[in-house]
């Protein structure tokens, strides 16, 4: 018969690794409920982690609204953008210090419209955010006429 | 004569004028319907609380648990979503379901979210600053059976300067250990706004 000689060292690991699996199995055994996963343990981890962060938003409402398609608010919206614009525009004409007629600089020259920066082809009529103000056509005219 | 008289013309004139520029607030009923510009106000917020306490309580699931269980059960209020076009803040329909089910005696409600991080925070405060007697102890807060969540959806259809806006709010409750759900709740309210 074929003999097996065991050190006190391997005899220790071999009890210890016996003492880990009955231990994990009673345990296991303990713990499950009736018809409860086996693997439960894996979801349960995975939640532990979670769980502070996503319990942050408890009795909160997450705001994850969308644009409708409004007709009269699309409207308004368009119509505030532009007077931003105007208003930026303004803002940028006093920041750099000149008069901006539409047509170029007017002032401090006074040679009327068609001075050289107020030449035809410097005219800015083109720009539809321009008229009803300094750069509109008919401004000029009644301030020249 | 004459000057008394222009100044008391400017007097009145001057009252008239301060008086009516100025802003005028009154206190109305919070039942009272007041729509202004067509959008989520508190009459639609009043009118989803209360369809959802009416709702809530008279449905089956309490008395079930209490059978199953042999006590009532605890729900924990979760989130809600606000998946519609405006900013809408549930708690102020919320916080009517949970006041119901308090003052109903039949459910028992746990604090989540902030607040219980707040609650924890001040108990671990005692562990060092309260006398032993009056400390209060970890691992004994309720566990809840049921969580309560929702989401509130719009639809939006509008031509020119006629509108027709639709909300679905939804509650539903459900059973934390079975995933199950056991309650749905919704309230819909459809709005036509003419400008």
């Amino acid at each position: 018969m074929h003999e097996v000689n065991i050190n006190s060292t391997q005899m220790k690991t071999l009890l210890l690794f016996f003492a880990t699996v009955f231990s994990g199995l009673l345990a296991i055994g303990q713990e499950l409920s009736k018809d409860q996963n086996p693997n439960y343990a894996a979801s349960r981890d995975k939640y532990m982690k979670l769980a502070d962060s996503v319990n942050a938003g408890q009795s909160t409402t997450a705001q994850q609204t969308y644009k409708a398609i409004d007709y009269l608010a699309d409207k308004e919206e368009a119509r505030e953008a532009r007077k931003q614009f105007r208003r930026d525009l303004r803002m940028e004409r006093v920041r750099n210090n000149y008069l901006y007629n539409g047509m170029g600089y007017r002032y401090p020259y006074g040679n009327g419209p068609y001075h050289y920066y107020g030449h035809p082809s410097f005219r800015r009529f083109n720009n539809p955010v321009m008229w009803g103000t300094v750069g509109s056509p008919f401004f000029w005219n009644w301030m020249y006429r | 004569m004459k000057k008394l008289v222009y100044a008391a013309f400017i007097l009145v004139s001057a009252t008239l004028i301060i008086s009516s520029c100025s802003r005028k607030v009154t206190r109305i009923d919070s039942s009272e319907q007041i729509d202004l510009s067509g959008r989520w106000n508190n009459t639609d917020s009043r009118l989803t609380a209360e369809s959802m306490v009416k709702d809530i309580l008279s449905s089956p699931w309490v008395s079930d648990h209490a059978q199953a269980k042999g006590k009532k059960p605890v729900v924990i209020v979760g989130m809600v979503q606000n998946k519609s076009h405006e900013h809408i803040e549930a708690e102020t329909f919320v916080k009517d379901v949970e006041r119901s089910f308090i003052s109903s005696s039949k459910v028992g409600l746990v604090q989540g979210g902030k607040k219980r991080e707040e609650m924890r925070a001040e108990k671990a405060d005692q562990q060092t600053n309260a006398s032993a007697s009056t400390m209060k102890q970890f691992g004994l807060e309720n566990g809840a059976d049921f969580i309560l969540q929702g989401s509130i959806n719009s639809i939006v259809d509008s031509y020119k300067r006629k509108k027709v806006t639709y909300y679905q709010v939804d509650l539903e409750l459900t059973n934390i250990e079975t995933n199950e759900v056991v309650w749905i709740g919704d309230k819909k309210i459809a709005k036509y706004i003419k400008n």
